[in-house]
């Protein structure tokens, strides 16, 4: 994160352009899938999200002003595409978002690319109910473990704001599971 | 002989089961954990295709490549199609206004199925006909028509034929 500057200066020249791409795919592929994959839950969705998402920076690129740190303002992309997909498969399923979050946390059973066992799906319930601002809080902090500071940018919440939600949506979750 | 009797207790004669403090920390977690149902938990449970982030780059950079290969140049600067599109319109206004057609539709010009499939075809609703109507109708204008005998017959001689009579029973 600290050389996105120097990553930035490159991406915005024509002569580097291709290459600095080819480093920032390297540097956050993995971490911007997760954070995708969370919000999305299966594997086919999240890779179209996440392609979605870096056409969109190589397209945009010229345009970022540097005003936040480049790599939030790749979260604050990815976190706008995965929702925005999340909401246009709802409307085409003619369902509203919520329910249809938890029809995709039901697929899982059948998804080949889900390993987890009853407790982890559970968990996965538990993080459907919460309101979606709070699920994006629990999920960048609980799996991914993003500093407060970096969320804030990316999330344009104070910490103090995003300490207490995630407080919130802890206490709310561990309910849900000690009750289901 | 308290004070004597005192020095004597020199143990407080509780006793702890066997192994207790060895295996006190592990049981205190096991019980935090209990009540921390996502301790556990940090592994979601998602999984990745094999080689889905080897290949993935490789993916996305054919991607953008190809777009920058079909990208269109435009053959005319937006200044130079400023001016066409302006010359055009003012070419188009002026064809319109000096080559005005007299000739006006009118109603009878208009065939009558057609009216007719569209009429069907639009549903019109009762409610939709009686906005149509501009004059306050009231249920005299349909009770006092008057027909003259000497119409009734000649339209009778005129759009009938004695065929018309025999069919009827």
């Amino acid at each position: 994160m600290d050389n996105d500057i120097d990553l930035l200066q490159q991406l915005k020249s024509d002569k580097t352009k291709e290459a600095a791409f080819k480093e920032l795919l390297k540097l956050y592929k993995e971490r911007l899938y997760w954070h995708i994959r969370h919000i999305v839950k299966s594997h086919d969705d999240a890779d179209d999200v996440l392609q979605n998402t870096f056409i969109k920076i190589y397209r945009n690129i010229h345009a970022f002003k540097g005003e936040s740190k480049l790599f939030s303002w790749m979260y604050r992309i990815a976190t706008n595409e995965a929702i925005t997909h999340l909401n246009q498969n709802a409307k085409r399923q003619n369902m509203a978002s919520e329910a249809f979050q938890n029809l995709a946390i039901e697929q899982l059973k059948a998804d080949a690319y889900f390993e987890g066992d009853d407790i982890q799906l559970k968990l996965q319930k538990a993080i459907a109910t919460l309101p979606e601002k709070q699920q994006l809080v629990f999920n960048m902090k609980y799996f991914q473990d993003l500093k407060y500071k970096d969320m804030s940018e990316i999330l344009d919440t104070s910490e103090g704001a995003l300490k207490a939600s995630y407080h919130i949506a802890t206490k709310k979750i561990e309910e849900y599971l000690t009750e289901n | 002989m308290k004070t004597k009797k005192l020095h004597h207790i020199k143990s407080s004669g509780f006793k702890v089961p066997d192994t207790y403090l060895d295996s006190f920390e592990e049981s205190l977690l096991n019980r935090l954990k209990e009540n921390n149902p996502l301790e556990n938990l940090q592994n979601p449970g998602f999984k990745v295709p094999n080689q889905y982030f080897e290949t993935f780059d490789e993916k996305i950079i054919e991607i953008v490549s190809s777009e920058k290969e079909v990208k269109v140049i435009p053959l005319m600067s937006w200044k130079k199609m400023a001016y066409v599109s302006g010359i055009a319109a003012s070419i188009i206004l002026m064809v319109g206004l000096f080559n005005n057609n007299s000739e006006k539709l009118t109603f009878g010009d208009l065939d009558i199925s057609l009216i007719e499939d569209y009429i069907v075809g639009e549903d019109f609703t009762n409610e939709n006909m009686a906005s149509l109507v501009t004059e306050d109708l009231t249920l005299d204008n349909f009770m006092d028509s008057h027909l003259i005998d000497s119409n009734l017959e000649d339209y009778i001689l005129n759009n009938s034929s004695a065929e018309d009579y025999l069919n009827e029973q």
